[in-house]
């Protein structure tokens, strides 16, 4: 759904730089590259990235306001 | 007596040089630093539940996010932590005395607070758009503003109260200041045949005949760890390793280990390890009290 604001195996915050992982997978670079960039050399915090699919735009609609 | 050297000392992330110890030691000081080095993390949440209306518009406390979810991720962001300044609820001066209910004062808990509207294409809520209730140097940091807690459509809204309190590791994973604390052995690089060596220089890498010293062998940390990964160009499984063999070997110091971990950036790491350390010596220091008040 949203990405975990930590690594699940050892325990380093990665939630912050989500964002701007996506950001450089949009402009075309490599995965690894751009882990390595952020500083991510574990494997345990790289699956996190790699494995992850961000769900909540696709939720967010259904939590319907009382409004509508 | 044990003797420690930082070798490396970045941000969030330091390498430090044990001398004459051993392993047992090693893995106390890692056990110390992962369950006992006390930090502070959000512990509860009020949230605030109901309807609003502002800007003829009706905001409901509602989102795609169950409240349980939003806590555990608050939970999760790193506070800042002054050793100094706050107390543990039980130990705090103005509250020990208390039940545990009605603890809490400036010396023991830190408050953040939040409100946030959401829109028609979706808003964010970060660890930003907390606010701490007291001085500013207390914020969350900069660097971890952008962690997502929910994100809030039009007429969605979230109000809530979050408080920190300090903890340990041994508790919840929430009150664990360090991530990836491992230790191993020091290790030195050994030139045992320089013939034979030569077919490592020959492959061109990194570490050359030039970094081994006169007695032939290579102390430096970093060289060391880059000659541990060139090896296995030599290594077992390879057609060079018929004739390489072991004209070059690692050698591990006896008595020397290299700690490393890194921060989840409520402290330095440097704090860290003197926290773990003086908590280390606070529990041999209580054992020592009472073996000798029991012989």
């Amino acid at each position: 759904m949203l990405i975990p604001v930590r690594c699940w195996s050892c325990g380093k915050v990665i939630a912050h730089k989500y964002e701007e992982y996506r950001n450089a997978l949009a402009e075309g670079k490599d995965a690894g590259e751009v882990l390595d960039d952020l500083g991510f050399n574990l494997y345990c915090c790289r699956r996190m990235f790699v494995g992850h699919i961000d769900l909540i735009d696709e939720v967010a609609p259904f939590s319907i306001d009382r409004q509508q | 007596m044990v003797k420690t050297k930082i070798l490396k000392e970045e941000d969030n992330k330091i390498q430090v040089l044990l001398s004459k110890t051993d392993r047992s030691f090693a893995n106390a000081l890692r056990r110390s630093l992962i369950s006992d080095t006390p930090k502070m993390a959000i512990d509860s949440v009020r949230f605030q539940l109901g309807t609003k209306e502002q800007d003829e518009e009706i905001w409901e406390t509602t989102g795609p996010i169950p409240d349980e979810m939003v806590a555990q991720r608050l939970a999760m962001i790193p506070i800042p932590t002054v050793h100094d300044k706050f107390y543990f609820q039980d130990e705090c001066p103005n509250c020990k005395d208390l039940v545990e209910a009605d603890r809490g004062c400036l010396e023991c808990q830190m408050i953040y607070t939040c409100v946030v509207f959401g829109t028609e294409e979706g808003r964010w809520v970060t660890a930003g758009d907390m606010k701490y209730l007291g001085e500013e140097a207390l914020e969350i940091p900069d660097e971890f503003k952008s962690i997502p807690i929910t994100k809030l459509m039009k007429g969605q809204m979230i109000e809530f109260y979050a408080t920190a309190i300090m903890g340990r590791g041994r508790d919840h994973t929430k009150w664990s200041p360090v991530c990836g604390v491992t230790f191993r052995p020091r290790r030195i690089g050994v030139l045992n045949n320089k013939t034979k060596a030569k077919i490592l220089w020959d492959m061109d890498l990194e570490i050359s005949a030039k970094d081994f010293n006169k007695d032939g062998k290579l102390e430096d940390v970093d060289k060391v760890a880059i000659l541990s990964d060139e090896l296995n160009h030599v290594g077992e499984g390879t057609e060079a390793s018929r004739t390489f063999k072991d004209a070059i070997s690692l050698e591990e110091v006896s008595g020397e280990f290299i700690l490393s971990f890194e921060t989840d950036g409520s402290m330095s790491p440097k704090t860290a390890f003197m926290k773990a350390v003086e908590e280390l010596a606070g529990r041999f220091g209580s054992l020592e009290k009472d073996l000798t008040s029991s012989l």
